[in-house]
């Protein structure tokens, strides 16, 4: 019998490459949609990893809590990231300093929006 | 220090890629993915020379289900440079990094109609038509004003402006 249904297909990659720029803010926050709120902390950014393919700006967002309240697993990672990370651009200021290889988990999506100046998609 | 990006869907379109009237030698894959829920995620895709357009355009035909390498590149375009007297072109545009898909291998094309990645074209074209209504809502809510994405340009005269001519020496 035919496979009518579509999917989930695999969509999944990774870049590796240097740290070059981390331009990242710890801010107390709220996690969103919660009632009564939930108090947590905030990492958001973005930092950009050079590669031989050229360089990538990944942007960062990762809140601390989930909207149970509970530790959010992700943000040790993102806090590692936030606290330990040598980007090229502190390695610059600081003799001392060598700049990390990261590798970042990614995945392909499309940003669907609307233009109002070009009046198209 | 690599980039690699694995994608399974199916292959709406295979052409060559053209630059007004003239080929420039690499093919253009229309690729759709499917997320969540069904939904349509379409790429362009290229296949370059180097990654031997020719077998692909061959081997790989629109309808197919396969899931493809990619290696996501920033090429630099719009870079413009001027002839000089002596030494090197000066350059006078940067221009800016436009982000490809570069196919670099392919797994085999699935051809089993009960494997669970065979991806019916009927139901494909479906998901596009989803996908173009979604589109004329996200259009539709633009000219209401919702949230339009609009960014800002630094115009070509405060760009120019940092190059006063009366202080050159000539």
């Amino acid at each position: 019998m035919m496979n009518e249904k579509l999917t989930q297909g695999t969509n999944k990659g990774t870049l590796i490459g240097i740290l070059n720029e981390k331009k990242l803010e710890l801010i107390d926050s709220f996690v969103p949609n919660t009632s009564p709120r939930v108090s947590c902390k905030t990492i958001r950014g973005h930092i950009i990893v050079s590669t031989d393919n050229g360089d990538f700006r990944i942007e960062v967002y990762q809140n601390s809590k989930t909207k149970t309240g509970v530790d959010n697993k992700m943000y040790a990672a993102v806090e590692t990231l936030y606290t330990d990370y040598i980007s090229k651009v502190d390695a610059s200021k600081n003799s001392a300093l060598t700049a990390d290889v990261i590798s970042v988990r990614v995945q392909a999506d499309v940003n669907d929006y609307y233009n109002d100046k070009a009046k198209k998609n | 220090m690599t980039t690699g990006l694995d994608l399974q869907g199916f292959i709406w379109s295979v052409k060559p890629e053209m630059k007004d009237t003239d080929e420039t030698g690499r093919v253009v894959v229309q690729f759709i993915n499917f997320g969540y829920e069904e939904k349509a995620l379409p790429f362009i895709l290229v296949v370059s020379k180097a990654n031997n357009e020719k077998w692909f355009d061959d081997n790989f035909k629109a309808g197919s289900s396969v899931e493809l390498k990619i290696q996501p590149t920033y090429v630099s375009v719009g870079a413009k440079k001027q002839k000089v007297a002596y030494g090197e072109d000066v350059k006078t545009s940067d221009g800016y990094d436009v982000l490809e898909l570069l196919v670099s291998g392919a797994y085999e094309i699935i051809e089993d109609e009960e494997n669970e990645f065979f991806y019916d074209s009927k139901r494909v074209k479906e998901a596009m038509k989803e996908r173009k209504v979604l589109l004329e809502q996200i259009e539709a809510d633009g000219k209401k004003g919702k949230k339009p994405a609009v960014k800002a340009k630094v115009s070509a005269q405060e760009a120019t402006d940092a190059f006063d001519e009366d202080e050159t020496p000539f």
